[in-house]
């Protein structure tokens, strides 16, 4: 869980007349309280450490704080000057108590959770607008200030020294966005619509395509992220890594004791190509494949009864027992016969171990792929 | 997509963590090692949402029901990526719950 689905529902909104809007269920109901000022709010962030925390940027009265979800506010200790205009206020995730705000006159920061501020500016060129900031969500101290000059500047050290990195022609730089999901990777949006990106934390930057773009300005920039799934396609191991079978047709691996049952009672043709990687699901190993479920148990790799669990309410008349010849069997269990091409097939492939006793006699039936043809089938 | 609090709105933000402008929304450091990230998204001038699914190399118009000709300054994402949040630079919050296509 990434968050409490409490905290998923509560919304802020920063109101440019200079009153926050504050939302508990999800932005379907507002209340609004008024700031102590007469000035406007620029820009809005949350404390990632004390989420009742609020900051607000303004464009002529530093920032306030609030330490109740917004019901009340106050000024900082040691503001940022009012005349200044604060415009983006970014805090790194390992380190919550240091906030950076990207103002009209360069970076300031806290390092005390936002109660003093000084300017940290160094490397950044006196009178410079920072209208974007972003801190890498991995490393506290790695921070990316964009400017309305159009540069991009880099902090290495918790924003103690900065260097220019890039410099677009002219546009500023007016959003900025660590991507979480691909460590080192930033993306910049500018005033002239162009997107950048940097694989290598700000280092070096490349244009990224951005020609469908019907505006010539890019304001902000956000991410929607959930949590990692075993369905998630994986990328090919490195070559030889011992025992690990990669599916490139859906992106997955095959491995240890799941790869020696897969191959052994008939890959590809019993089982389809892998749809998960293994996973524990019901505090059991399993994986998922096109026409079967493999799950580890004490006794080894076995397959799910799909079959039953598909025809989980249906009820199948059961036939009368007959003796098992060369052509037929009887099974006793679930009181149904197998036989002709059926049984040949299940004799074929370990029908034993990997299918178990048939819960049907043959049936005709569609079977979901589209063509609305109708198959013999029989359940296992 | 449904509009509330008719304001010029500066920025937004959701409980539980920092979003601010480009930070990771509701996240704490230990969640932060392997999240998947479903989609990107960029409010541009004019009420124009783009969202991009393969990092930034190709986006593709969002935000159909917005009102057009007004900025969207600030864009938020629930936790899980449907819903999604516009605020706009005169017509108040907007709210989408598929993913900002409408």
């Amino acid at each position: 869980m990434l968050v409490s689905p409490a905290g998923s529902q509560r919304v802020y909104a920063a109101l440019r007349d200079g009153d926050v809007g504050r939302s508990s269920d999800g932005g379907t109901h507002w209340q609004v309280s008024q700031l102590p000022l007469g000035s406007t709010l620029t820009t809005l962030a949350i404390d990632a450490g004390r989420p009742s925390t609020l900051l607000a940027g303004t464009a002529s009265d530093g920032l306030l704080i609030s330490t109740d979800a917004g019901a009340n506010w106050r000024a900082p200790g040691q503001n940022i000057p009012a005349s200044v205009s604060v415009d983006a206020i970014a805090a790194g995730l390992t380190t919550p108590d240091v906030i950076y705000a990207g103002t009209s006159n360069g970076v300031y920061q806290t390092i005390d959770g936002g109660a003093t501020w000084q300017q940290a500016s160094r490397g950044i060129p006196d009178g410079v607008a920072i209208d974007s900031v972003a801190v890498d969500p991995l490393h506290g101290t790695r921070v990316v200030a964009g400017g309305d000059n159009g540069n991009i500047y880099r902090s290495l050290d918790g924003g103690t020294s900065w260097t220019e990195t890039y410099s677009t022609s002219s546009a500023a730089i007016r959003a900025l966005l660590y991507d979480p999901a691909r460590p080192g990777t930033v993306l910049a949006g500018t005033a002239g619509a162009t997107l950048y990106r940097s694989t290598d934390r700000g280092a070096n930057w490349s244009t990224l395509d951005s020609s469908s773009f019907s505006s010539t300005t890019v304001l902000c920039l956000a991410v929607s992220v959930r949590a990692a799934s075993p369905t998630d396609p994986v990328a090919a191991p490195v070559d030889g890594l011992q025992g690990v079978h990669y599916f490139s047709q859906t992106g997955h691996t095959v491995r240890g004791s799941f790869y020696a049952f897969y191959h052994q009672y008939g890959d590809l043709e019993i089982f389809g190509l892998p749809l998960s990687e293994a996973f524990s699901e019901h505090g059991q190993a399993v994986q998922y494949f096109e026409r079967a479920r493999l799950v580890l148990t004490a006794s080894g790799v076995r397959e799910s009864p799909l079959g039953s669990l598909l025809t989980a309410g249906r009820a199948f008349p059961a036939v009368a027992p007959s003796a098992s010849t060369g052509s037929s069997r009887y099974f006793g269990a679930t009181r149904h016969s197998l036989g002709g091409h059926f049984l040949d097939f299940w004799i074929r492939h370990h029908g034993q171990l990997l299918f178990g006793a048939p819960v049907s006699q043959p049936l005709c039936e569609q079977n979901g792929d589209g063509t609305g043809r109708s198959y013999q089938v029989q359940y296992f | 997509m449904q509009s509330y609090l008719r304001a010029a709105v500066a920025a937004i933000v959701l409980g539980s963590g920092l979003i601010g402008r480009g930070v990771l929304p509701g996240t704490r450091a230990a969640d932060a090692a392997a999240p998947v990230v479903d989609r990107i998204f960029a409010g541009l001038q004019l009420g124009a949402v783009y969202a991009s699914g393969d990092a930034g190399d190709s986006w593709h118009a969002r935000g159909a029901g917005l009102p057009g000709g007004i900025d969207i300054a600030s864009l938020a994402v629930a936790p899980g990526g449907r819903t999604i949040y516009e605020g706009t630079a005169g017509a108040g919050v907007y709210v989408s719950s598929d993913e900002g296509r409408s």
